[in-house]
């Protein structure tokens, strides 16, 4: 396993962990090098890093699994995805989930900076990085929500 | 500082279709958008780059497909049949000058800036939303030889 997706792996936890006291199981990673990924449904949210390490981490959660992660920071659930708290959660978690991974990562030579949280919403999304080396696709099961949580790291060192 | 950034989106841009493509394109009047979005609709094929440092953000360069097809056209020429890895290189490779020429005109200002590996972002009914925001810019072009219009949009916070 690339020191990525083990990093990306250890962040996705202990976020989940601190912030909602939720744990959740990493499931698979792969890692094969594909042009693109495509046919991505729900929200995705994404933070960039630049620096020794150059690239993006997206997460994908379905609606319902949106909800219930706000449900459980906020103590109140949103009618539906779209409603603006959904945004302003899952981009937090992400920039928190990024920052720790690049934490990590800055711990071993490579530093960098975070651009600022995106989220996208559509049907059949496809993300497709340009001069990436390194993909990172973890597969997360949240037992305590009986969901499943994407996230990819698109990256190039140096 | 927003009128700042929509002159260096006009002038990269510009550039950058002059250069590469050998294309005029002209900043349409009505064509620009200063405020924070809550939503931003993505149509067409959507190359984004982040920011981190003085200046954290994202710059996006948003095109209709035949547009971006067009374009692959001009660049690639008769070397290869255009297809949508071709039409996604050419919209990621513009989308890095563009920023590495805002990346430069920032820098020159002070704003110090790295910039992330360039990802195309396709999808249907696609809507984007910021979060830490405090501007955007976004500029629409008309390109009369492409026969279509592109936007080139620049979100983000000064640090």
């Amino acid at each position: 396993m690339h020191f990525l997706s083990d990093f990306t792996q250890k962040a996705v936890a202990e976020v989940f962990s601190t912030m909602m006291s939720l744990k959740v199981e990493a499931v698979s990673t792969d890692e094969s090098i594909s042009p693109s990924r495509s046919g991505i449904t729900g929200v995705v949210s994404n933070v960039g890093f630049a620096g020794k390490m150059s690239g993006g981490l997206y997460m994908n959660y379905n609606d319902k699994l949106a909800c219930d992660v706000v449900e459980r920071l906020l103590g109140a659930r949103p009618a539906n995805a779209d409603e603006g708290d959904v945004a302003d959660v899952l981009g937090e978690i992400t920039n928190m989930v990024t920052g720790t991974m690049k934490k990590h990562a800055s711990a071993v030579g490579y530093s960098g900076w975070l651009s600022t949280p995106l989220i996208m919403r559509g049907e059949q999304i496809t993300l497709e990085p340009k001069d990436a080396t390194i993909h990172s696709f973890n597969l997360f099961r949240i037992p305590d929500l009986g969901e499943e949580l994407g996230v990819w790291v698109f990256a190039k060192l140096g | 500082m927003v009128e700042t950034i929509d002159q260096y989106l006009i002038d990269v841009t510009q550039g950058v279709f002059n250069t590469m493509l050998n294309q005029k394109v002209d900043p349409l009047p009505t064509g620009v958008d200063h405020g924070v979005p809550t939503v931003m609709e993505l149509p067409g094929v959507n190359g984004m780059i982040g920011f981190g440092g003085k200046m954290t953000g994202t710059l996006f360069f948003s095109v209709p497909e035949p547009v971006a097809n067009r374009m692959a056209s001009l660049i690639l020429g008769d070397l290869c049949e255009i297809g949508p890895r071709e039409m996604c290189d050419v919209v990621g490779e513009v989308t890095n000058m563009l920023a590495g020429g805002c990346k430069s005109r920032l820098c020159d200002q002070g704003l110090s800036v790295v910039m992330t590996i360039p990802n195309i972002i396709r999808g249907k009914a696609l809507r984007l939303t910021g979060r830490d925001l405090s501007f955007m810019v976004r500029r629409r072009f008309h390109a009369a030889g492409l026969d279509g219009d592109v936007d080139v949009i620049l979100m983000g916070k000064v640090e």
